[in-house]
C-alpha cells in the first residue's frame, strides 16, 4: 500500500501531540509541580504494567509455543545485557515449534 | 574543547553533539532491528509505507508504537490510539523530570529539540554520561538524532520488505511483537514489589480482553496494576 488516509494520519498526528506533550511536560512542567509522591510512585509503576497488560493476553493467544519461548525470552534476558538475543531465541522458539506440529 | 561552566549558560556544543552521536551507534544498530521488524509488522497491520514511516518519525516512541497496531483497524480507533499512547508514555514525565535540572537555562528551541529525542535510550545514555562528568547539553539531542536516524530510516525498510512476507506467521515473525514487549517490561523490573501490580494488570488485561474485546484492555490492565501499587505502597507507609 502506498499513500495514506485520512483517519490514519489524525491517529499519527493525534499519538505524535499527546506523546510530545509528555517529553516536553517532563523537562518544562515537572519541576514546577508541588512534588506529589503518590503521582511519582503512579508514573513508576506505569510502564510495567502498561507492558504487562500487553504481554499476558498475546503470550496465552499464542498458546503452547507462545508460552515456551516467552520461557526462554525471560531466562537468556536475565543472563544477557544484549536484548537482541533473547528476541531472536523467542521467534526461533515459536517458528520451530509451529513447523513441528 | 574547553569551556566556562557555571556561568549561567550551559554548555552546548558541536563537539557535544558529536559524543552523543558517537556513544549511541551501537545502540542505535539495535534499535534498526526493531524498527524493521516494526515496518514489516506496521505493512501487516494494514499500514502503508507512508503511513509507518510517518508515525516512526512523528510519534518516535518504540513501544507506544507497537502497541498501536495492536489497535489498527477500520475505521482507526483515533481516541483509543491517542489515549494508549499517553498512558504508554507517561514514563517521559519521570524521565524529563530527572533530566530538566541539567537541562535548565538552555533557550528554548534547544529545550524543545532536546524534548522532541527523548526517548528510552537517549535518556539512559546521557543520563549515564551525565554521571561520569558530561557537562555538555549538546549530548542529548545528538544521541537521540542517531536513534531518530535509525529507527526512521529502518522502519522504511521494514514496511516495503513487509509487503514482500506473504505469511509472517510462518516464520514465527508475528511473535517478535510480544517477544519484543516481553523483553522491554523485563528492563523495567526493579524488585518483588513490582510483582502484584504486575500481575494483577496482566490478570485484568486477559480477562477484559476475553469478555469484552477491543483496544481498552491495555488501558484497564496498566491503571488497575499501577493504581493498585500506589494503594499498596501508601497502606504500607
Amino acid at each position: 500500500m502506498i499513500g495514506a488516509e485520512a483517519s490514519a494520519l489524525a491517529a499519527i498526528a493525534a499519538m505524535a501531540i499527546v506523546t510530545y506533550a509528555t517529553r516536553l511536560g517532563g523537562l518544562v512542567l515537572m519541576p514546577r509541580l508541588p512534588s506529589r509522591p503518590w503521582l511519582e510512585t503512579w508514573i513508576g509503576y506505569v510502564p510495567g504494567c502498561v507492558l504487562a497488560a500487553i504481554v499476558a493476553p498475546a503470550l496465552l493467544k499464542a498458546g503452547l509455543p507462545g508460552l515456551a519461548a516467552g520461557a526462554l525470552a525471560i531466562v537468556l534476558a536475565r543472563r544477557t545485557s544484549n536484548l537482541l538475543v533473547p528476541l531472536a531465541a523467542a521467534v526461533a522458539v515459536v517458528w520451530l515449534l509451529r513447523s513441528l506440529t | 574543547m574547553t569551556s566556562i561552566s557555571g556561568s549561567g549558560v550551559p554548555q552546548f556544543t558541536r563537539d557535544g553533539l558529536l559524543r552523543g552521536a558517537r556513544r549511541t551507534v551501537p545502540i542505535g544498530t539495535a534499535v534498526a532491528v526493531y524498527g524493521t521488524v516494526f515496518g514489516a509488522l506496521a505493512a501487516q497491520a494494514g499500514l502503508s509505507s507512508v503511513e509507518a514511516v510517518l508515525m516512526s518519525g512523528f510519534v518516535f516512541a518504540g513501544a507506544a508504537q507497537f502497541i498501536a497496531l495492536e489497535l489498527w483497524g477500520t475505521p482507526v480507533p483515533i481516541f483509543a490510539l491517542a489515549l494508549t499512547a499517553l498512558v504508554v508514555n507517561l514514563r517521559h514525565l519521570l524521565m524529563g523530570a530527572t533530566l530538566a535540572g541539567w537541562l535548565r537555562g538552555l533557550p528554548p528551541r534547544r529545550l524543545a529539540a532536546s524534548a522532541a529525542v527523548l526517548s528510552d535510550e537517549s535518556w539512559a545514555l546521557t543520563t549515564q554520561a551525565q554521571r561520569s562528568g558530561e557537562r555538555d547539553r549538546g549530548f542529548l539531542i545528538g544521541s537521540g538524532s542517531v536513534l531518530f536516524v535509525c529507527w526512521v530510516g529502518s522502519t522504511a525498510v521494514g514496511a516495503l520488505a513487509g509487503g514482500i512476507i506473504e505469511d509472517p506467521r510462518a516464520f514465527g515473525l508475528d511473535f517478535a511483537f510480544t517477544a519484543v514487549f516481553l523483553v522491554l517490561l523485563l528492563g523495567f523490573w526493579r524488585g518483588r514489589g513490582d510483582a502484584l501490580p504486575w500481575l494483577s494488570g496482566a490478570a485484568v488485561a486477559i480477562a477484559v480482553e476475553s469478555a469484552v474485546g477491543g483496544p481498552w484492555y491495555i488501558v484497564a490492565g496498566g491503571l488497575t496494576g499501577s493504581i493498585l501499587g500506589v494503594w499498596r505502597d501508601r497502606r504500607r507507609s
